[in-house]
Order: C-alpha cells, then structure tokens, then sequence
C-alpha cells in the first residue's frame, strides 16, 4: 500500500554562511507526489533561493513516476541556477538515483551535515 | 369568592358524569335459579378532568411561610386567573400526533408566541371508600414538560425540573398515585399543574401550549388501564418512525457496497453518506418519542443544527455527483457553506439556547434559517436543470421527488400556517416529509439501479480492452526462447498488472549478423503505460529500419516521448555484431549483467526528459558462452511483506549462479512483485558452420 507524500520546507545557513532551503520528504514518492515534489520545489522563490536540500530520509519507496518528479525538479532547478544537494537515501536508491543520472544535477550524500558542508 | 368547580366524585356509583370507566360484574348467587336477580357492581371508575380549569401564564411565586410553590396550595385564591375548558370538539386530534381528544393550547387562546411556565389549577371533590386508591392520568399531549401538585404536595413531574431550565422529552401519558391519607372519604383536592414550555416548541408546532387533552382522575387501576390505552395510541402514531430508520439503513448500506462494484463513483458514498444520516435522524426520533434516552433538547439540537444542514448539503452533493458537474467548482464549498448557515440560523432561530439571544434577534435567525433552506434548495434545483440539460431522463425522473423533498423542508413554516402536512391512516402518522422521502428513496433505487447497470456495462467494455491490449502487448513481445546464429536468446515478461510498462524488442540484421536489442521501462504502470509501450515498440522498429545504431535508436525513442507530459521512459540499446563486439547506449535503464557481474556505466536521464540528453555508450566484447543479462528495476525493486527489497546484491548472487531468465523472474516475483519484471539473457554461443541451416526466427522484421 502505498504511502502519501508529504512535504515541508526548512529554511538552514550552511557552515560557510549561506541559506540553505531544506525541503523535507516522507512516505513514498510516486506519480501521485506531484503536488508534494513538485507542486512544493515550485512554491519556492527562484530569484532569493539559490541553495537547496533535499531530505530523503523518511522515504521509504520511490518508483520510476517518482524518479521522473525529481529528475523534473532537478532540471528546473538547474535551469534556474540553483544548487541542488539530497541526501538520506538508502544504498539501493542511491545506486538507482546515480543510474538515471541525478547525480549530473544534484550531489548526493549520506547525512544533512555532509550536504550542508558541501554547499 | 373563587367560582369553583365541584365535581362529585363516588367510586361506588360512577353514574352520569364520568366520561370513562370500567365495570366489574359480580354474581351474588353461583348457580342461582330462575327468578334471581343479578347484582352488579360498578367500581374502579375515573372522570376526564376536562375543567373549567384555572389558567395562568407566568410562574408562582415561594410562598414566605411554607416555603413551597403559593399558587400550588389549596388555599390560594385563583379568582382572578382565567378559565379554560379542555373539552375537544368532535373528532378533534392532534395535528402532528394524531391524538385524539385535542385541544388547543395557550398561544391559540389569547397568549399568542407566549413560551416559559404557566399554571392550571382545578378543584375537585372525592368520595373514596377505605382502601381505594386513586391516581391521576397525566394529560398524554402537552407542551412541553409539567410537574404536577395535590393539595401543595408535588405527586411527580413530567421531564426534568432540577435544573434552571427544565429538560423535555416527547409527550407521552404518566401516572400520578394520589396520597391515600388525603382523599379518604369525602375531601376536596386541589390540582395544579406547573408547566413549562420551550421556545422552540412555540415556533414548530401551531396552537402550542399546555395541555391539549384533559387529565384523568379516579382508581387507581382505571387510570393504569387508560395509560395503557393511549401508550398505544402513541405508538401507533409513531409506528412508521422505526421502519423509516430500518428502510434509510438499509439503502445506506446498499450505497456503501455498490463501491465495491464501481469504486470510481463517488455518488455510493454520498449516497450512503446522506441516507446514513437520515437513518440517524430517524433513530433520533425513534428515541425520543418512546424512551426517555434523549431529551427534547438533545433531539431539536442532533437534528436541527447537525443532521439537517448535513443532509441538506449531502443531497446537494448527491447530484452535483451523480450528473458528474464540474463547473462551477465554487458549488460544493456554496453547499457546506449553506449547511453551517442554517446550523447557526437553526441554532439562534429556534432559541434553542434562548438566555444567548433576544426575541427578537432570534426571529431575524428564523428568517435566515429560512433563506438558507430556500437558497439550498435553488441550488439543487439549479445543479438539477444542468443535470436535465446533460442527462435528460434522470433528472426529470428524479425532479418531482426532489421538489417534495423540498418543500418538506418548511413543514413546521407549514404547519404554523395551519396548512395539513400529516396525515393519520389507521391512526398511524403520515406526514409530507416522509410521503416525500419514500418517493425519493423509490426514485433513488431506480436510478441506482439504472446506473449500475451502465456502471458494469462499461467496466465489462474497459476489461475487454485492456484484455485485448494484453493480447496486442503479448504479440509485440518476442518468444522467451529464440535461437539466431551465434545467440541464444531467452526472455522473461511478467507484468504487475494485466498490461505493463516494461518492454523489449529484439531486431536481428537482414544481412550482417548483428543483432539489436533494445529494452525499456516507461514510468507508471497499467494501460497508460501499456499505450505508451506500443508506441515505443513501433518507434523502435522504424528507428531499427533506418539505423540500428543505439545512441540513433534512443534518439528517437527520445524525440517521439518528448513533449508527451509525464511520458518518460529508461531504455538501453545495444547492437551485437556477429563477431561479439557489442555497443551499448543506456538512458537510466539498469546497465547489463555480464556474466553475472553489472556492467559499470555512467548513468543518464531517462528518455522524454531533454531534447538532447548525454546517454552513457561503452563498448565491450561477448566472448563464446558469456553472457548478457538485462534486467527491469522490477527484479531489484520486489518487495516483501516486511517492506525489505529483493535488492541489487541478491540479482547479483542469483545471476552469477547462472539462474535462467524464467528462474529469476520466479525467484523475484515469489519475493513481492511490485513492478513489470523483465528479464532478457543473451549468450555468445559458436557460429553456425556455413552451410549448416540456420533457424528462422518467427518474429524477425
């Protein structure tokens, strides 16, 4: 059965001083997630939002809509020059997120702190 | 000097004025002979009370001496008050209940909207023999709640007067045992009777106030076997409020499981929904007639303020659903809105809580009330005339019903205005609002039935096409097990639904040798997916025909996806040429399994995402007896009941054990299917000598 999606937003200053907007996911991420990745990476102000993370650690199931979602955001976020960073992803889905190359779009890590360190 | 009624009262006569009771024959002589006389005894007898009755509004005032109730006590001169005769004309009954012997109340005789206490008081003279016991029989039609004193000493009440305000239930008849001590012989006994009655009830019913049938007075047992006479009569006048509450239940439970037919209607659960409620209100009304579970109070405000507005606005939404509108999209939240307006205007209108508001702002609330009820039902109609103009026959089936339907939503308006909205056969209450819900439920059941029928109709329709889509995908999918020179070749397909999103489609070159393979997976599963595969296939093939270079395949695969919405797909091409060298171009499908071990490969976007996406190439070559395994994310993403994946290292571990297609496919599908398996395995085998005849593969282009 699968899970809703839910979203909320986090506002953090990285370690070298710069705002971070933190967008945190739980459940499980599918066709039916469009208002949550989506509909929530677009609530977001391009022109002041320059840095985002994204947390992946209460997911517990992506299928490929879900991944097309992300890979959507990403090449928005991209578009809008913005640096993108997740992390909180399980081995497997890291594998599956390096596969469809995300990885071009979005640095990966294991912790929050590692992420934030890297912006 | 009080004019006073006196009435004799013998319980060993009981000649003349009684106006009911009961007799006993007794033989003197067992067995006497011709010429004996039989004696009869007439005893056990009672006399309606019907007056002249002294009548007062307001409430007494503490005597400073006894400190009980002034106006209750015997002495208390009543001159002054006013007289009512509680005599009924001929075949006089209660215009709601149905009871016989009906009076009207105050509000009918000169205390017109009058709510709070008022007071009768009557003088009545006994004769009772030693041992006789007398009781009175409560008038079985008041309004709303009495409390009942003998000679200043309370006998008992009717509702609940411990509180500032007193609780009120549903009329029914009581029994009151007089003190023998104070009627034995001849004596004179003061009754009075203090009542009370609720704002709201002035406002519902016409002619409220009091008493609106006279009490009885006399034996004890008479007056028991009166009581029992007229619980009848209420029950019987009630007798259609239980069926109506079984006949709702049952059409809500019939609602609820037509979504197990068609879960896509949304129009059962409303259904279910709104006859739930009027089973409910039905309940509701069940218990406060017969039990004392739930008082007056608590019956106007389940009712009133919570199931009305939720029903108004349930039916509304009822067939803005069932005539399937879209516009205005404002509708809905115009309903609910509705629904909380009357809650309110229901709430202040009926004074429900009358120490919060005035008269008179509660009478602005009556009239909201009734703007909120008639723009309900303009908005029903409304939704009805957009549902004629779409459906047709449906709407003028249902439009009678649903006009009496609302109409009785102003029955107390109605019957403030003396207009008939109940009717009595065989004693038993009929009124408008239930006329007007037993044709709706007809209609309803018809309709229900009728949409049903179309309902499967379509869905039979639907599973034929995705049948014959099923088939369409099964031709367009290789053999599992094909030979070419060079290659055998086996494949594994098992879709989560009955049509998948997974394909493959292998292409042998008319002339070189070579080989091309191309397999995928679009995002999303079903028939949606399945469509989207075929165009695939087809894009594929033609692609094939005029190039079958991977990195030239996926271009087009790209190009036909891009632009189609949330088309996407992950695709890997590879060309395999006679000698084994292989050319492989990956769009975030899972790389290949060589000899057991993943080809490493950078990953890429999915088709349909860029117009011009970096795929990953690399080239390798197949030595004799390797080889090549493709997967679908299907195999790595199967999951438990636990939640625990099949995972990347088990597709590993189970490969280099050198499990077939067809095992692998089982072995994840055993594990929790939750995605389209596909599994191809290629393996190098030695060249066919020339000469030698080669097999023709049947599905060859």
């Amino acid at each position: 059965m699968q899970s809703e999606t839910k979203a909320h937003m986090e506002q953090l200053t990285s370690p070298a001083g710069h705002p971070v907007t933190v967008l945190r996911f739980e459940g499980d991420i599918a066709s039916t997630s469009k208002d949550a990745v989506l509909g929530t990476y677009q609530a977001l102000p391009k022109a002041t939002v320059k840095s985002v993370l994204l947390d992946f650690s209460k997911v517990d199931y992506i299928n490929s809509s879900g991944i097309a979602l992300v890979i959507q955001m990403l090449i928005e976020a991209s578009n809008s020059d913005q640096k993108v960073y997740a992390f909180g992803l399980s081995p497997h889905f890291t594998k599956v997120f390096t596969m469809v190359g995300i990885t071009k779009y979005a640095g990966l890590f294991a912790t929050q702190a590692e992420a934030l360190a890297a912006l | 000097m009080a004019r006073r009624f006196l009435l004799l009262f013998s319980l060993l006569s009981g000649l003349g004025c009684f106006g009911w009771a009961q007799a006993r024959v007794v033989p003197n002589k067992p067995g006497g002979g011709p010429g004996d006389t039989t004696s009869v005894t007439i005893g056990q007898s009672s006399a309606r009370l019907y007056g002249p009755w002294k009548f007062t509004v307001g409430d007494s005032p503490i005597d400073p001496v006894t400190h009980e109730q002034l106006w209750a006590e015997p002495g208390f001169d009543d001159s002054g008050w006013e007289t009512v005769d509680l005599t009924s004309a001929e075949g006089a009954i209660d215009p709601t209940a149905g009871l016989s012997g009906y009076v009207p109340g105050w509000t009918a005789k000169g205390h017109r909207g009058y709510w709070g206490y008022a007071w009768y008081r009557i003088r009545v003279r006994v004769n009772v023999k030693p041992g006789e016991k007398l009781a009175v029989g409560g008038p079985s039609d008041v309004d709303d709640a009495y409390q009942l004193m003998a000679n200043g000493v309370l006998l008992g009440s009717f509702g609940d007067f411990s509180r500032s305000r007193p609780s009120i239930y549903n009329t029914r008849p009581m029994i009151f045992q007089l003190p023998q001590q104070d009627v034995e012989g001849p004596a004179s006994v003061v009754l009075a009777f203090r009542f009370w009655m609720e704002p709201t009830t002035a406002m519902q019913q016409p002619d409220a106030g009091g008493m609106h049938n006279a009490p009885l007075l006399g034996d004890a047992g008479t007056v028991a076997g009166d009581f029992q006479s007229q619980w009848v009569e209420l029950s019987r006048a009630y007798a259609t409020t239980p069926i109506f509450a079984f006949l709702y239940l049952l059409l809500a439970l019939t609602a609820f499981s037509l979504v197990f037919f068609d879960r896509s209607d949304r129009v059962y659960l409303w259904i279910g929904g709104v006859y739930l409620l009027a089973a409910t209100s039905s309940i509701v009304l069940t218990l406060t007639v017969w039990t004392q579970a739930l008082s007056g109070e608590a019956g106007n405000v389940i009712t009133d303020i919570l199931l009305t507005p939720l029903t108004s606005a349930g039916w509304a939404m009822i067939w803005w659903v069932w005539f399937r509108l879209r516009r205005p999209a404002w509708l809905p939240t115009a309903a609910f809105a509705l629904a909380a307006l009357l809650a309110l205007s229901n709430a202040l209108g009926e004074n429900l809580w009358f120490t919060l508001v005035p008269g008179p702002v509660s009478a602005a609330f009556h009239v909201i009330s009734m703007a909120a009820r008639l723009a309900t039902l303009a908005l029903v109609l409304w939704i009805f005339i957009e549902g004629i103009r779409t459906q047709g026959v449906e709407g003028w089936l249902a439009l009678p019903a649903l006009l009496l339907h609302g109409f009785s939503r102003f029955q107390n308006e109605l019957s403030i205005l003396h207009l008939q909205i109940y009717w009595f056969p065989f004693g038993v209450q009929f009124g408008i609002g239930q006329l007007a819900g037993l044709l709706l439920l007809l209609v309803l059941v018809l309709l229900l039935g009728r949409r049903l029928y179309f309902s499967v109709l379509k869905q039979r329709r639907m599973a034929l096409d995705v049948k014959q889509a099923q088939e369409v995908q099964q031709v367009i999918l290789p053999r599992a097990r094909v030979s070419l020179p060079g290659f055998e070749i086996e494949s594994e397909y098992r879709p989560a639904q009955e049509v998948g999103g997974d394909f493959f489609q292998i292409v042998p070159h008319p002339s070189n040798g070579s080989l091309l393979i191309v397999a995928g997976d679009v995002a999303g599963k079903g028939l949606k997916a399945g469509m989207l595969v075929a165009l695939l296939v087809g894009a594929a093939r033609t692609a094939a025909e005029t190039d079958p270079e991977p990195m030239f395949v996926l271009g087009a695969l790209n190009r036909r996806l891009l632009g189609r919405g949330d088309a996407q797909a992950t695709c890997l091409a590879l060309s395999i040429a006679a000698d084994g060298g292989v050319t492989l171009a990956n769009a975030g499908h899972m790389p290949p399994y060589l000899n057991g071990q993943p080809v490493a490969m950078e990953g890429a976007l999915p088709l349909g995402m860029l117009p011009g996406p970096d795929f990953s190439v690399m080239h390798f070559k197949l030595a004799e007896s390797d080889r090549l395994v493709l997967v679908s994310d299907g195999i790595a993403e199967a999951t438990d009941a636990e939640g625990r994946l099949f995972g990347f290292e088990r597709t590993e571990q189970l490969l280099k054990a050198g499990l077939s297609a067809a095992d692998l496919a089982a072995a994840a599908q055993r594990f929790g299917q939750a995605d389209d398996i596909s599994v191809i395995a290629v393996t190098k085998i030695a060249a066919t000598l020339p000469g030698a005849r080669e097999p023709v593969p049947e599905w060859s282009i």
